[in-house]
């Protein structure tokens, strides 16, 4: 059997790679109030999808007010996909 | 939420739970809200042009209709649009299925103007069965994308509308109420229709 994928197998960085699924881009506000986490911890879970190349991060200026968005890149796509191949098979074996 | 681990099924769980809340509250209202700012700029302009030139006379009062550019300039110079909390990708297709139509808009009256240059003709008659055309095509294009079937069939009444006015050739006074009547079908009761659904 697959091995669960154990950077996406965790409910914050799942949350986040899920998000941004189905979105073009979101920001960090967003991201914050959909999945109720904090800022400091949310911001560790998206340091740790970037650095994976899971997620690409762009920080800018806008309006004087520092604004993080974060969009979904192919690798992470494709890590999800995969993440949920596992899960399905995981879960087949157990009805089965 | 937490870092934490989850089990098969509460992964399963949360994936689902995250995709639906991303289609929550992504309405389509803001965009709403431009087809009657541009709907209802179109429909007082056609009633002033058509009250100035039915009373004057005067032909030159066909200019008022570069009134349509005002919303466009008030937006992107006066107002600040703060960059949305998220972009759908719904979102970024309309936004570039405009962007095309705007281009059109514009490369016309540039077109119109250098031709007129060059033949010392000034004509822009035709401008107004090309916006008609223009606008339904980006109208259709947006009900297709947002799968509302009110903007979808509506701009026919437009295209109708647009065809007469190119057999006919030359600018009528009624084509200005032509011309508002059919923004009034295919951009502001759609729009008001839509609106009325969220709501609900």
């Amino acid at each position: 059997m697959r091995e669960l994928d154990p950077l996406l197998h965790s409910q914050l960085r799942l949350a986040v790679v899920s998000l941004l699924l189905s979105v073009e881009e979101a920001d960090f506000s967003y991201l914050k109030d959909k999945t109720q986490a904090t800022s400091g911890n949310l911001s560790v879970q998206i340091d740790k999808l970037s650095e994976a190349g899971y997620i690409e991060v762009k920080k800018e200026i806008v309006g004087k007010k520092p604004r993080t968005s974060c969009r979904l890149t192919d690798k992470g796509r494709d890590a999800l996909k995969e993440y949920v191949e596992s899960l399905k098979e995981y879960l087949g074996k157990l009805i089965s | 939420m937490e870092d934490r681990k989850i089990n098969e099924l509460e992964s399963l769980e949360l994936i689902s739970d995250m995709i639906r809340k991303t289609k929550k509250g992504t309405t389509m209202k803001k965009d709403y809200d431009t087809f009657l700012i541009y709907g209802y700029t179109a429909l007082i302009t056609a009633i002033i042009t058509w009250v100035i030139v039915h009373f004057t006379g005067r032909g030159e009062a066909m200019f008022t209709w570069f009134a349509m550019f005002i919303p466009y300039f008030i937006n992107t110079f006066f107002c600040k649009n703060p960059k949305p909390e998220v972009t759908t990708y719904i979102d970024s297709m309309l936004g570039n299925i405009w962007k095309v139509i705007g281009s059109m808009f514009i490369f016309t009256v540039i077109a119109i103007v250098i031709i007129g240059i060059l033949t010392h003709v000034m004509n822009f008659s035709m401008m107004m069965p090309l916006s008609l055309i223009y606008a339904g095509i980006g109208t259709s294009m947006t009900g297709l994308v947002i799968k509302e079937k009110v903007f979808i069939w509506t701009p026919l009444a437009g295209l109708l509308a647009a065809v007469y006015m190119l057999t006919e050739g030359w600018c009528h006074n009624y084509w200005n109420i032509l011309f508002g009547m059919s923004f009034l079908v295919f951009m502001i009761i759609p729009a008001h229709i839509a609106r009325n659904k969220i709501k609900e």
